[in-house]
Protein backbone atom coordinates (compact mmCIF):
# COMPACT_ATOMS: atom_id res chain seq x y z
CA UNK A 1 0.00 0.00 0.00
CA UNK A 2 2.81 2.38 0.91
CA UNK A 3 4.61 1.84 -2.43
CA UNK A 4 1.35 2.34 -4.34
CA UNK A 5 0.65 5.58 -2.42
CA UNK A 6 4.17 6.80 -3.17
CA UNK A 7 3.75 6.06 -6.88
CA UNK A 8 0.43 7.93 -6.98
CA UNK A 9 1.94 10.83 -5.04
CA UNK A 10 4.88 11.21 -7.46
CA UNK A 11 2.55 10.84 -10.45
CA UNK A 12 0.46 13.66 -8.99
CA UNK A 13 3.47 15.94 -8.67
CA UNK A 14 4.66 15.13 -12.18
CA UNK A 15 1.19 15.82 -13.62
CA UNK A 16 0.94 19.09 -11.68
CA UNK A 17 4.35 20.12 -13.07
CA UNK A 18 3.20 19.34 -16.62
CA UNK A 19 -0.03 21.26 -16.00
CA UNK A 20 1.82 24.36 -14.83
CA UNK A 21 4.26 24.16 -17.75
CA UNK A 22 1.41 23.83 -20.29
CA UNK A 23 -0.44 26.67 -18.57
CA UNK A 24 2.57 28.96 -18.90
CA UNK A 25 3.10 27.98 -22.53
CA UNK A 26 -0.54 28.32 -23.51
CA UNK A 27 -0.92 31.64 -21.65
CA UNK A 28 -3.66 30.12 -19.54
CA UNK A 29 -2.06 31.55 -16.40
CA UNK A 30 -3.39 34.97 -17.34
CA UNK A 31 -6.91 33.68 -17.78
CA UNK A 32 -7.04 31.64 -14.58
CA UNK A 33 -4.42 33.26 -12.26
CA UNK A 34 -6.02 32.10 -9.00
CA UNK A 35 -6.46 28.54 -10.28
CA UNK A 36 -2.80 28.29 -11.30
CA UNK A 37 -1.74 29.87 -7.97
CA UNK A 38 -3.76 27.11 -6.30
CA UNK A 39 -1.98 24.44 -8.37
CA UNK A 40 1.43 25.99 -7.57
CA UNK A 41 0.56 25.97 -3.87
CA UNK A 42 -0.48 22.31 -4.02
CA UNK A 43 2.73 21.32 -5.83
CA UNK A 44 5.07 23.35 -3.63
CA UNK A 45 3.46 22.23 -0.36
CA UNK A 46 3.59 18.64 -1.58
CA UNK A 47 7.35 18.90 -2.06
CA UNK A 48 7.85 20.73 1.26
CA UNK A 49 5.84 18.02 3.01
CA UNK A 50 8.03 15.37 1.41
CA UNK A 51 11.05 17.08 2.98
CA UNK A 52 9.20 17.40 6.32
CA UNK A 53 8.31 13.70 6.32
CA UNK A 54 11.99 12.99 7.07
CA UNK A 55 11.84 15.35 10.06
CA UNK A 56 9.57 14.85 13.10
CA UNK A 57 5.99 13.57 12.80
CA UNK A 58 4.73 16.65 14.63
CA UNK A 59 6.24 19.10 12.13
CA UNK A 60 4.89 17.01 9.22
CA UNK A 61 1.35 16.97 10.66
CA UNK A 62 1.44 20.71 11.36
CA UNK A 63 2.66 21.37 7.82
CA UNK A 64 0.09 19.00 6.34
CA UNK A 65 -2.97 20.54 7.97
CA UNK A 66 -1.73 24.11 7.42
CA UNK A 67 -1.28 23.41 3.70
CA UNK A 68 -4.68 21.69 3.50
CA UNK A 69 -6.46 24.68 5.05
CA UNK A 70 -4.56 27.13 2.81
CA UNK A 71 -5.43 25.10 -0.29
CA UNK A 72 -9.09 24.89 0.73
CA UNK A 73 -9.29 28.66 1.37
CA UNK A 74 -7.66 29.31 -1.99
CA UNK A 75 -10.17 26.86 -3.46
CA UNK A 76 -13.00 29.23 -2.53
CA UNK A 77 -11.17 31.97 -4.45
CA UNK A 78 -10.84 29.55 -7.40
CA UNK A 79 -14.60 29.18 -7.41
CA UNK A 80 -15.07 32.94 -7.38
CA UNK A 81 -12.64 33.30 -10.31
CA UNK A 82 -14.47 30.56 -12.19
CA UNK A 83 -17.75 32.47 -11.81
CA UNK A 84 -16.05 35.62 -13.08
CA UNK A 85 -14.45 34.03 -16.15
CA UNK A 86 -17.32 31.80 -17.26
CA UNK A 87 -20.12 34.31 -16.66
CA UNK A 88 -18.20 37.36 -17.97
CA UNK A 89 -20.34 37.63 -21.16
CA UNK A 90 -23.53 37.12 -19.13
CA UNK A 91 -23.52 40.08 -16.73
CA UNK A 92 -27.09 39.59 -15.53
CA UNK A 93 -26.59 35.87 -14.84
CA UNK A 94 -23.34 36.67 -13.02
CA UNK A 95 -25.12 39.23 -10.86
CA UNK A 96 -27.81 36.69 -10.10
CA UNK A 97 -25.19 34.03 -9.26
CA UNK A 98 -23.54 36.44 -6.83
CA UNK A 99 -26.89 37.23 -5.24
CA UNK A 100 -27.54 33.50 -4.74
CA UNK A 101 -24.03 33.00 -3.29
CA UNK A 102 -24.44 35.96 -0.93
CA UNK A 103 -27.78 34.57 0.26
CA UNK A 104 -26.24 31.12 0.72
CA UNK A 105 -23.30 32.47 2.72
CA UNK A 106 -25.67 34.59 4.82
CA UNK A 107 -27.78 31.51 5.60
CA UNK A 108 -24.67 29.52 6.55
CA UNK A 109 -23.48 32.33 8.84
CA UNK A 110 -26.94 32.54 10.40
CA UNK A 111 -26.86 28.80 11.08
CA UNK A 112 -23.36 29.19 12.53
CA UNK A 113 -24.58 32.02 14.80
CA UNK A 114 -27.53 29.92 16.00
CA UNK A 115 -25.19 26.95 16.67
CA UNK A 116 -22.76 29.20 18.58
CA UNK A 117 -25.62 30.51 20.71
CA UNK A 118 -26.71 26.94 21.51
CA UNK A 119 -23.33 25.23 22.05
CA UNK A 120 -20.49 27.77 22.01
CA UNK A 121 -17.74 25.39 23.17
CA UNK A 122 -18.16 22.70 20.52
CA UNK A 123 -18.87 25.09 17.61
CA UNK A 124 -16.06 27.58 18.25
CA UNK A 125 -13.41 24.87 18.55
CA UNK A 126 -13.86 22.63 15.53
CA UNK A 127 -11.18 20.13 14.63
CA UNK A 128 -9.09 20.86 11.54
CA UNK A 129 -10.88 18.01 9.75
CA UNK A 130 -14.27 19.57 10.49
CA UNK A 131 -13.15 23.06 9.47
CA UNK A 132 -11.79 21.74 6.18
CA UNK A 133 -14.93 19.68 5.61
CA UNK A 134 -17.13 22.74 6.18
CA UNK A 135 -15.10 24.85 3.73
CA UNK A 136 -15.29 22.09 1.15
CA UNK A 137 -19.03 21.88 1.76
CA UNK A 138 -19.30 25.60 0.97
CA UNK A 139 -17.39 24.98 -2.27
CA UNK A 140 -19.73 22.11 -3.07
CA UNK A 141 -22.70 24.45 -2.68
CA UNK A 142 -21.03 27.02 -4.96
CA UNK A 143 -20.48 24.30 -7.56
CA UNK A 144 -24.14 23.25 -7.34
CA UNK A 145 -25.30 26.88 -7.82
CA UNK A 146 -22.94 27.24 -10.78
CA UNK A 147 -24.21 24.02 -12.32
CA UNK A 148 -27.82 25.12 -11.90
CA UNK A 149 -27.11 28.47 -13.56
CA UNK A 150 -25.33 26.72 -16.43
CA UNK A 151 -28.25 24.34 -16.90
CA UNK A 152 -31.04 26.88 -16.53
CA UNK A 153 -29.53 29.50 -18.85
CA UNK A 154 -28.22 26.81 -21.22
CA UNK A 155 -24.67 28.15 -21.06
CA UNK A 156 -21.99 26.06 -22.70
CA UNK A 157 -18.51 25.76 -21.23
CA UNK A 158 -15.42 25.61 -23.41
CA UNK A 159 -12.88 22.81 -23.05
CA UNK A 160 -10.70 24.76 -20.58
CA UNK A 161 -13.51 25.97 -18.32
CA UNK A 162 -15.28 22.60 -18.53
CA UNK A 163 -12.21 20.69 -17.37
CA UNK A 164 -11.59 23.17 -14.52
CA UNK A 165 -15.19 22.68 -13.38
CA UNK A 166 -15.23 18.87 -13.68
CA UNK A 167 -11.77 18.40 -12.11
CA UNK A 168 -12.58 20.72 -9.26
CA UNK A 169 -15.97 19.08 -8.71
CA UNK A 170 -14.18 15.71 -8.36
CA UNK A 171 -11.72 17.21 -5.83
CA UNK A 172 -14.48 18.84 -3.80
CA UNK A 173 -16.90 15.91 -3.80
CA UNK A 174 -14.23 13.35 -2.95
CA UNK A 175 -12.86 15.64 -0.21
CA UNK A 176 -16.29 16.20 1.37
CA UNK A 177 -16.97 12.44 1.38
CA UNK A 178 -13.47 11.56 2.69
CA UNK A 179 -13.45 14.26 5.37
CA UNK A 180 -16.94 13.31 6.55
CA UNK A 181 -15.96 9.66 6.83
CA UNK A 182 -12.65 10.61 8.51
CA UNK A 183 -14.52 12.82 10.97
CA UNK A 184 -17.18 10.18 11.66
CA UNK A 185 -15.12 6.99 11.70
CA UNK A 186 -11.88 8.41 13.11
CA UNK A 187 -8.65 6.41 13.12
CA UNK A 188 -9.98 3.21 11.39
CA UNK A 189 -10.56 5.25 8.24
CA UNK A 190 -6.99 6.61 8.29
CA UNK A 191 -5.63 3.76 6.11
CA UNK A 192 -8.21 4.38 3.40
CA UNK A 193 -7.70 8.11 3.74
CA UNK A 194 -3.99 7.87 2.85
CA UNK A 195 -4.78 5.85 -0.29
CA UNK A 196 -7.95 7.57 -1.48
CA UNK A 197 -6.74 11.17 -1.02
CA UNK A 198 -3.88 11.10 -3.57
CA UNK A 199 -5.88 8.90 -5.96
CA UNK A 200 -8.85 11.26 -6.20
CA UNK A 201 -6.46 14.13 -6.74
CA UNK A 202 -4.68 12.24 -9.52
CA UNK A 203 -8.01 11.76 -11.36
CA UNK A 204 -8.65 15.52 -11.17
CA UNK A 205 -5.13 16.47 -12.27
CA UNK A 206 -5.38 14.11 -15.26
CA UNK A 207 -8.74 15.72 -16.13
CA UNK A 208 -7.14 19.19 -15.94
CA UNK A 209 -4.13 18.05 -18.00
CA UNK A 210 -6.43 16.87 -20.80
CA UNK A 211 -8.67 19.95 -20.73
CA UNK A 212 -5.98 22.57 -20.19
CA UNK A 213 -3.38 21.14 -22.56
CA UNK A 214 -3.94 24.08 -24.89
CA UNK A 215 -5.97 27.28 -24.88
CA UNK A 216 -9.58 27.02 -25.98
CA UNK A 217 -11.98 29.92 -25.58
CA UNK A 218 -15.55 29.60 -24.35
CA UNK A 219 -18.15 29.27 -27.13
CA UNK A 220 -19.76 32.58 -28.01
CA UNK A 221 -23.54 32.62 -27.98
CA UNK A 222 -25.23 33.45 -31.27
CA UNK A 223 -28.42 34.67 -29.58
CA UNK A 224 -29.21 38.33 -30.08
CA UNK A 225 -29.27 40.74 -27.15
CA UNK A 226 -32.63 41.31 -25.55
CA UNK A 227 -33.68 44.91 -26.01
CA UNK A 228 -36.25 45.23 -23.27
CA UNK A 229 -35.85 42.75 -20.46
CA UNK A 230 -38.88 43.90 -18.51
CA UNK A 231 -41.24 43.64 -21.50
CA UNK A 232 -39.86 40.26 -22.56
CA UNK A 233 -40.14 38.82 -19.06
CA UNK A 234 -43.66 40.13 -18.59
CA UNK A 235 -44.65 38.58 -21.90
CA UNK A 236 -43.07 35.21 -20.97
CA UNK A 237 -44.87 35.17 -17.62
CA UNK A 238 -48.17 36.04 -19.31
CA UNK A 239 -47.70 33.35 -21.97
CA UNK A 240 -46.94 30.78 -19.25
CA UNK A 241 -50.11 31.74 -17.38
CA UNK A 242 -52.12 31.57 -20.63
CA UNK A 243 -50.75 28.10 -21.40
CA UNK A 244 -51.64 26.96 -17.90
CA UNK A 245 -55.22 28.21 -18.07
CA UNK A 246 -55.58 26.59 -21.50
CA UNK A 247 -54.31 23.26 -20.19
CA UNK A 248 -56.55 23.24 -17.14
CA UNK A 249 -59.47 24.75 -19.08
CA UNK A 250 -59.61 21.78 -21.44
CA UNK A 251 -60.14 19.40 -18.52
CA UNK A 252 -62.58 21.64 -16.68
CA UNK B 1 -28.08 13.60 10.04
CA UNK B 2 -25.18 16.00 9.41
CA UNK B 3 -23.04 13.10 8.16
CA UNK B 4 -25.75 12.21 5.64
CA UNK B 5 -26.01 15.86 4.53
CA UNK B 6 -22.26 16.08 3.90
CA UNK B 7 -22.11 12.70 2.15
CA UNK B 8 -25.15 13.65 0.06
CA UNK B 9 -23.58 16.97 -0.94
CA UNK B 10 -20.37 15.21 -1.96
CA UNK B 11 -22.24 12.61 -4.00
CA UNK B 12 -24.42 15.31 -5.62
CA UNK B 13 -21.40 17.32 -6.78
CA UNK B 14 -19.81 14.16 -8.18
CA UNK B 15 -23.02 13.45 -10.11
CA UNK B 16 -23.07 17.02 -11.47
CA UNK B 17 -19.49 16.61 -12.68
CA UNK B 18 -20.46 13.41 -14.49
CA UNK B 19 -23.55 15.04 -16.03
CA UNK B 20 -21.48 18.01 -17.19
CA UNK B 21 -18.79 15.70 -18.60
CA UNK B 22 -21.42 13.79 -20.59
CA UNK B 23 -23.13 16.96 -21.83
CA UNK B 24 -22.70 18.12 -25.39
CA UNK B 25 -23.38 21.49 -26.98
CA UNK B 26 -26.77 22.64 -25.77
CA UNK B 27 -27.30 25.92 -27.52
CA UNK B 28 -29.56 24.85 -30.36
CA UNK B 29 -32.33 27.33 -31.26
CA UNK B 30 -35.78 26.66 -29.89
CA UNK B 31 -37.79 24.55 -32.36
CA UNK B 32 -40.73 25.91 -34.33
CA UNK B 33 -43.89 26.73 -32.36
CA UNK B 34 -46.42 23.95 -32.06
CA UNK B 35 -49.23 24.89 -29.69
CA UNK B 36 -51.79 22.08 -29.94
CA UNK B 37 -55.31 23.16 -30.80
CA UNK B 38 -57.93 23.11 -28.06
CA UNK B 39 -60.46 21.80 -30.57
CA UNK B 40 -58.42 18.61 -30.98
CA UNK B 41 -58.53 17.93 -27.24
CA UNK B 42 -62.27 18.64 -27.22
CA UNK B 43 -62.62 15.96 -29.93
CA UNK B 44 -60.42 13.55 -27.97
CA UNK B 45 -62.60 14.04 -24.90
CA UNK B 46 -65.91 14.07 -26.80
CA UNK B 47 -68.56 12.46 -24.58
CA UNK B 48 -70.71 11.58 -27.61
CA UNK B 49 -67.98 9.25 -28.92
CA UNK B 50 -67.71 7.54 -25.54
CA UNK B 51 -71.49 7.16 -25.37
CA UNK B 52 -71.61 5.67 -28.87
CA UNK B 53 -68.85 3.14 -28.08
CA UNK B 54 -70.61 2.24 -24.82
CA UNK B 55 -73.84 1.60 -26.73
CA UNK B 56 -72.08 -1.10 -28.78
CA UNK B 57 -71.66 -3.26 -25.63
CA UNK B 58 -68.39 -4.69 -26.88
CA UNK B 59 -65.67 -4.78 -24.16
CA UNK B 60 -62.83 -5.22 -26.67
CA UNK B 61 -63.83 -2.16 -28.69
CA UNK B 62 -64.37 -0.14 -25.53
CA UNK B 63 -60.90 -1.06 -24.29
CA UNK B 64 -59.34 -0.20 -27.64
CA UNK B 65 -61.21 3.11 -27.76
CA UNK B 66 -60.13 4.07 -24.24
CA UNK B 67 -56.53 3.10 -24.88
CA UNK B 68 -56.42 5.17 -28.09
CA UNK B 69 -58.02 8.21 -26.43
CA UNK B 70 -55.64 7.88 -23.50
CA UNK B 71 -52.67 7.83 -25.87
CA UNK B 72 -53.97 10.89 -27.75
CA UNK B 73 -54.71 12.83 -24.55
CA UNK B 74 -51.21 12.09 -23.22
CA UNK B 75 -49.68 13.22 -26.52
CA UNK B 76 -51.68 16.46 -26.34
CA UNK B 77 -50.51 17.20 -22.78
CA UNK B 78 -46.92 16.37 -23.74
CA UNK B 79 -47.17 18.77 -26.66
CA UNK B 80 -48.36 21.50 -24.27
CA UNK B 81 -45.40 20.77 -22.00
CA UNK B 82 -43.02 20.97 -24.94
CA UNK B 83 -44.53 24.31 -25.86
CA UNK B 84 -43.95 25.60 -22.32
CA UNK B 85 -40.35 24.33 -22.51
CA UNK B 86 -39.87 26.14 -25.81
CA UNK B 87 -41.20 29.34 -24.27
CA UNK B 88 -38.79 29.04 -21.34
CA UNK B 89 -35.85 28.31 -23.68
CA UNK B 90 -36.71 31.33 -25.81
CA UNK B 91 -36.83 33.46 -22.69
CA UNK B 92 -33.45 32.35 -21.29
CA UNK B 93 -31.77 32.61 -24.68
CA UNK B 94 -33.13 36.13 -25.05
CA UNK B 95 -32.32 37.47 -21.59
CA UNK B 96 -29.13 35.69 -20.50
CA UNK B 97 -26.86 38.35 -21.97
CA UNK B 98 -28.69 41.38 -20.69
CA UNK B 99 -27.22 43.25 -17.74
CA UNK B 100 -30.50 44.20 -16.08
CA UNK B 101 -31.70 40.67 -15.38
CA UNK B 102 -33.86 40.70 -12.23
CA UNK B 103 -33.61 37.68 -9.91
CA UNK B 104 -37.19 38.12 -8.61
CA UNK B 105 -38.64 38.07 -12.12
CA UNK B 106 -36.46 35.10 -13.08
CA UNK B 107 -37.62 33.17 -10.01
CA UNK B 108 -41.23 34.04 -10.88
CA UNK B 109 -40.85 32.71 -14.43
CA UNK B 110 -39.05 29.58 -13.21
CA UNK B 111 -41.89 29.12 -10.70
CA UNK B 112 -44.54 29.51 -13.43
CA UNK B 113 -42.75 26.88 -15.51
CA UNK B 114 -42.36 24.52 -12.53
CA UNK B 115 -46.07 24.88 -11.73
CA UNK B 116 -46.96 24.13 -15.34
CA UNK B 117 -44.78 21.02 -15.36
CA UNK B 118 -46.37 19.91 -12.07
CA UNK B 119 -49.89 20.34 -13.45
CA UNK B 120 -48.89 18.40 -16.58
CA UNK B 121 -47.50 15.60 -14.42
CA UNK B 122 -50.67 15.42 -12.31
CA UNK B 123 -52.93 15.42 -15.39
CA UNK B 124 -50.81 12.75 -17.07
CA UNK B 125 -50.95 10.63 -13.96
CA UNK B 126 -54.74 10.96 -13.80
CA UNK B 127 -55.10 10.14 -17.51
CA UNK B 128 -52.81 7.11 -17.16
CA UNK B 129 -54.58 5.83 -14.06
CA UNK B 130 -58.24 6.47 -14.88
CA UNK B 131 -58.33 7.31 -18.57
CA UNK B 132 -59.07 10.75 -20.11
CA UNK B 133 -62.83 10.80 -19.42
CA UNK B 134 -62.61 9.99 -15.72
CA UNK B 135 -59.61 12.32 -15.40
CA UNK B 136 -61.72 15.14 -16.83
CA UNK B 137 -64.58 14.30 -14.48
CA UNK B 138 -62.16 14.32 -11.51
CA UNK B 139 -60.73 17.71 -12.49
CA UNK B 140 -64.28 19.08 -12.90
CA UNK B 141 -65.25 17.74 -9.51
CA UNK B 142 -62.15 19.25 -7.93
CA UNK B 143 -62.82 22.56 -9.65
CA UNK B 144 -66.43 22.57 -8.42
CA UNK B 145 -65.27 21.70 -4.91
CA UNK B 146 -62.71 24.52 -4.90
CA UNK B 147 -65.37 26.91 -6.27
CA UNK B 148 -67.86 25.90 -3.59
CA UNK B 149 -65.23 26.36 -0.88
CA UNK B 150 -64.41 29.82 -2.27
CA UNK B 151 -68.10 30.82 -2.21
CA UNK B 152 -68.44 29.47 1.34
CA UNK B 153 -65.31 31.37 2.38
CA UNK B 154 -66.73 34.58 0.91
CA UNK B 155 -70.04 34.10 2.72
CA UNK B 156 -68.27 33.50 6.02
CA UNK B 157 -66.13 36.60 5.45
CA UNK B 158 -69.20 38.71 4.62
CA UNK B 159 -71.09 37.29 7.61
CA UNK B 160 -68.18 38.07 9.92
CA UNK B 161 -67.92 41.62 8.62
CA UNK B 162 -71.64 42.42 8.97
CA UNK B 163 -71.93 42.42 12.81
CA UNK B 164 -68.80 44.55 13.00
CA UNK B 165 -70.30 47.07 10.54
CA UNK B 166 -73.62 47.00 12.40
CA UNK B 167 -71.96 47.73 15.75
CA UNK B 168 -69.89 50.51 14.15
CA UNK B 169 -73.00 52.18 12.71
Amino acid sequence: VQVFTQVVWWANNAALGVLLYRGARGRLLREYPVFYTYLSLVLSTSLVLFRLSFASRHSYMTGYWTSEILATLLGVAVMWEFYDVVLAPYRGVRRMGRAVIATLVAVLFLKFAVDVAAQPATVLMPTTVELQRNLRFLQALLLVVMFMLLRYYRLVLGRNAGSVFIGYAIVVSASVINLTLRSALGAPFQRWWTVLGPMEYLVSVVCWCVGLWSRSSNPVSNASLALDYAALSRQTAMEMARLRSRLVGVFR
Amino acid sequence: VSILVFLGAGAAVLMLALVLAARRRDDEPAEAPGLPSRAIMDLILAVEDAAFIASLHDRRIQRLFLSERRRLALAWILQMRREAGRLRRMHVQGVRETGDLRPVMEVRIAGEFALFVLICAILMMLVRLWGPFRARATVRLLHMGVGALAVLGNRIAVGAAMPAEASAS
